[in-house]
């Protein structure tokens, strides 16, 4: 049953993830990888890491997405520009690297083998991460609010400017 | 595993109900057109004429990035809320020095005017 | 429960700065949007964190479970960083004027970018040192662009964010793998004692290795090591000067520290695999920056490069401290090498302005330094001081930082490398020196007759890192024997002694 369910998945993961590629159409790709990141996300389930599988779904589907599509808004492309790899040494080039990629993938996966003790499945819950990162990575996780407060700075700082105009420098208030 | 059968419930209910809800409109509702119905429907204002993919202004994107931090901050309310009694007091603490530093950032974004739209 | 507030203690430096942080970023947006006001509150307050961060200790041994070291070692190269910052921000004050930065921001980004750079240069842990690089990048990736209305910064900032984030990338699944081969380990010294149970019937797992060697290429990124330095001449050349020199110095030294202590005190056990990768890198930054660096007419380009050169010389101490019985004196030269280059370093860029600022079109040729003696011979004097430490010449801090880093290397038995980079060094006299041979030795131009009106900040930078420099290479005896006394006690929370 959980071996067919994870066949299931991971087909459609592999599939949609290969669509989101293939597609020439950048909207489509974009709704590809949402569907790509739900199955992540039930994969996560599986190994009984419910609060990634939360996290995939409520930051990479919902938000990340959005920066996404509004990506695709800015860069305006049409829909008749098609981005393309020319000439076959480029195509073999791009061919030869990923077999590379892939072959380097299993030399280094080769010996691995699954795990022989029974899975412990509460280490993926909610609780347990809630007590691990306010306990042992207390300091981890302030530091990540001083992340995104540069985030914040920093995105603003890049986006609204002062205007160029040598007049209004003076007075100071903008934007 | 087991557990998450409810779940699993849960989304093929709702599967099924969009698909029968498609369904039965498609086969029983009356269909009588007219070129005002055919219409797109973009919230009673007349279609946008030519491409729809026109360009966006660099400012939602703005708006959009800082959705995704503050996203990210709730993100981790999450463990902390449900640990909450075990934490104590130390719990609470940590948690208020990471929303003081980032109440920092907001009251920015506020007094620098990035949300108000001109 | 592991939490004891003397921890606390020993971040005070990084509560410090982030606290200024605060406080500038506060007073901008609601109160006063003075410069002077900003500036001021800016450097006293970093003088004050330097003084917190030389005579603030904490007794913890095991700050934050092991999250951060706690050591004199740790605690100068907050001093160091903090120093950076504090020059970058002296270099900023009259280079802003006239023009329209949000002054509140810059300063607020410089300063969450030190936060950023101590974390990471003070991390003993997986998780520490990936928020460390990751709060240093965002704010520099912003920093970078910062002149809005010019296309080159516009264009560093994206170079510097899209590749930054793809090597970000390298560093995580690095980071995921190493965790996974030593069974869920992310503490430094925990990785050390899990890596020493492989061997004999129990090799190191494969994904081991591949987990080692993309780190590798993460931290690479960040020091700007060949082949993953195309992004730093751009990224040098477009970003605002001030902002350059501290991005030269400030996350390379913190980069560099974490790639020593990581390789160093984590993975000793596996110096076999990377010492000849690194050893092949570090030879070929050495020979490939400094070579690069002879066709620049860019000054700034030609800093970048010479930038990268001088990661490859900082290398050879991270390749030296995998061989057991080097790590302190690699760690002690690395120390000495990174105030020796961060002194040279930003007083070339204050030159750099000065000299860029008077010319017409205010660009960064280096032709424009043609007969510079003659109209200014303390700022030439102190220039050709800087390229001569910047060359390794005694007697300059430079050479002390070259000499202890290469003996360092040598005791570790890199004798070819050490031949490289003494060869590397020799060509890179001739792009430094080429500055000294025109600023003596070419007749004035009608352009560089002009007066270059250095500030009192300007002139302080200048004077303090030329007295530093030439007392360095003097009397290196005093910052050596600080360097080696606190690089003998670098802690490794967690670490239990083995006898093997």
């Amino acid at each position: 049953m959980e071996v067919a369910l994870f066949i299931l998945i991971a087909l459609v993961t592999v599939v949609s993830a290969l669509l989101v590629i293939i597609r020439k159409n950048a909207v489509s790709s974009v709704l590809f990888l949402v569907l790509t990141f739900f199955c992540l996300a039930m994969l996560y389930v599986m190994l009984g890491a419910q609060f990634i599988a939360a996290m995939q779904v409520i930051v990479y589907a919902g938000a990340i997405m959005v920066l996404f599509i509004f990506v695709v808004m800015l860069l305006n492309l049409g829909t008749d520009q098609k981005w393309e790899i020319t000439g076959p040494v480029r195509k073999w080039m791009g061919f030869g690297s990923a077999a590379g990629i892939l072959l380097i993938a299993v030399l280094a996966f080769r010996g691995m083998q699954s795990p022989t003790t029974e899975m412990d499945t509460s280490i993926g819950t909610v609780s347990s991460i809630g007590e691990t990162m306010f306990q042992s990575y207390v300091l981890p996780f302030e530091v990540a609010s001083v992340l995104l407060l540069a985030a914040i700075i920093g995105v603003v700082a890049m986006i609204s400017r002062k205007p160029v105009d040598a007049t209004t420098v003076e007075g100071g208030n903008e934007s | 595993m087991i557990d998450y059968f409810p779940v699993l419930l849960l989304m093929v209910i709702v599967a099924f109900m969009a698909a029968a809800l498609l369904a039965i409109t498609t086969f029983i509702g009356p269909k009588r057109t007219n070129p005002d119905k055919e219409l797109p429907f973009e919230t009673g204002n007349l279609p946008t004429p030519g491409n729809a993919r026109a360009q966006f202004s660099v400012h939602y994107y703005l708006v959009a990035i800082l959705f995704v931090v503050f996203d990210v901050e709730v993100a981790f309310l999450y463990p902390w809320a449900v640990q909450f009694k075990q934490l104590g007091l130390f719990g609470l603490i940590e948690m208020l020095v990471f929303l003081f530093i980032l109440f920092i950032g907001w009251l920015f974004i506020i007094r620098r005017g990035v949300l108000e739209w001109k | 429960m592991t939490f004891n507030p003397t921890d606390l203690l020993a971040i005070a430096p990084e509560i410090a700065v982030l606290s200024l942080a605060i406080l500038v970023i506060m007073i901008e947006v609601l109160i006063s949007r003075s410069e002077e006001v900003l500036q001021g509150i800016t450097a006293i307050g970093l003088l004050a964190v330097m003084a917190v961060s030389i005579f603030v200790r904490s007794t913890s041994a095991n700050v934050f479970s092991g999250m951060v070291a706690n050591d004199d070692f740790t605690m100068y190269l907050k001093v160091l960083l903090t120093g950076i910052a504090l020059l970058a921000i002296l270099m900023s004050k009259d280079y802003l004027k006239g023009k329209n930065f949000r002054v509140g921001e810059y300063y607020t980004l410089i300063l969450l970018a030190t936060v950023g750079m101590m974390i990471l240069a003070s991390s003993t842990d997986l998780v520490t040192m990936f928020l460390g690089i990751e709060t240093m990048s965002i704010a520099l990736y912003a920093l970078a662009g910062f002149r809005s209305e010019c296309s080159k910064s516009n264009e560093a900032a994206m170079k510097y964010f899209l590749l930054g984030a793809f090597s970000t990338g390298f560093l995580l699944y690095g980071i995921a793998l190493l965790y996974g081969a030593t069974g869920g380990k992310t503490n430094f010294a925990d990785i050390g004692i899990a890596i020493t149970a492989f061997g004999g019937d129990n090799p190191a797992p494969a994904y081991l290795y591949a987990g080692i060697g993309l780190i590798m290429v993460g931290l690479l990124f960040k020091v700007a090591a060949v082949p993953f330095h195309f992004w730093s001449p751009d990224v040098y050349q477009g970003a605002p000067t001030p902002v350059t020199a501290f991005m030269s110095a400030g996350p390379k030294a913190a980069a560099i520290i974490v790639f020593l202590r990581l390789f160093g005190w984590a993975l000793p056990d596996m110096s076999i695999a990377w010492q000849p990768i690194l050893g092949v890198v570090a030879a070929v930054t050495m020979v490939t920056g400094n070579i690069i660096a002879l066709s620049q007419q860019n000054i700034k380009r030609m800093l970048a490069y010479s930038s990268i050169s001088h990661a490859g010389y900082l290398l050879l101490a991270v390749i030296a401290a995998g061989t057991a019985g080097i790590r302190s004196d690699a760690a002690a030269g690395m120390l000495f090498y990174l105030v020796a280059y961060y002194l040279m370093n930003m007083g070339a860029f204050t030159v750099a302005i000065l000299v860029s600022r008077a010319r017409l079109d205010g660009d960064y040729q280096i032709n424009n330094y043609q007969g510079l003696a003659a109209n200014h011979p303390w700022i030439a004097g102190a220039m050709a001081l800087f390229m001569i430490s910047l060359t390794g010449i005694p007697p300059t801090a430079g050479f002390f930082g070259k000499l202890y880093v290469f003996s360092a290397a040598v005791k570790a038995g890199f004798i070819p490398l050490v031949v490289i980079g003494v060869l590397a060094s020799a060509i890179s006299a001739f792009y430094y020196l080429r500055i000294v041979v025109y600023m003596y030795m070419r007749p004035e131009t009608a352009e560089s007759s002009k007066d270059l009106k250095p500030t009192p900040a300007w002139k302080t930078i200048m004077i303090v890192c030329s007295i530093l420099i030439i007392y360095l290479g003097v009397m290196p005896g005093m910052m050596m024997k600080l360097a080696d006394s606190s690089s003998q006690k670098i802690s490794s929370p967690n670490r239990v002694v083995t006898l093997k």
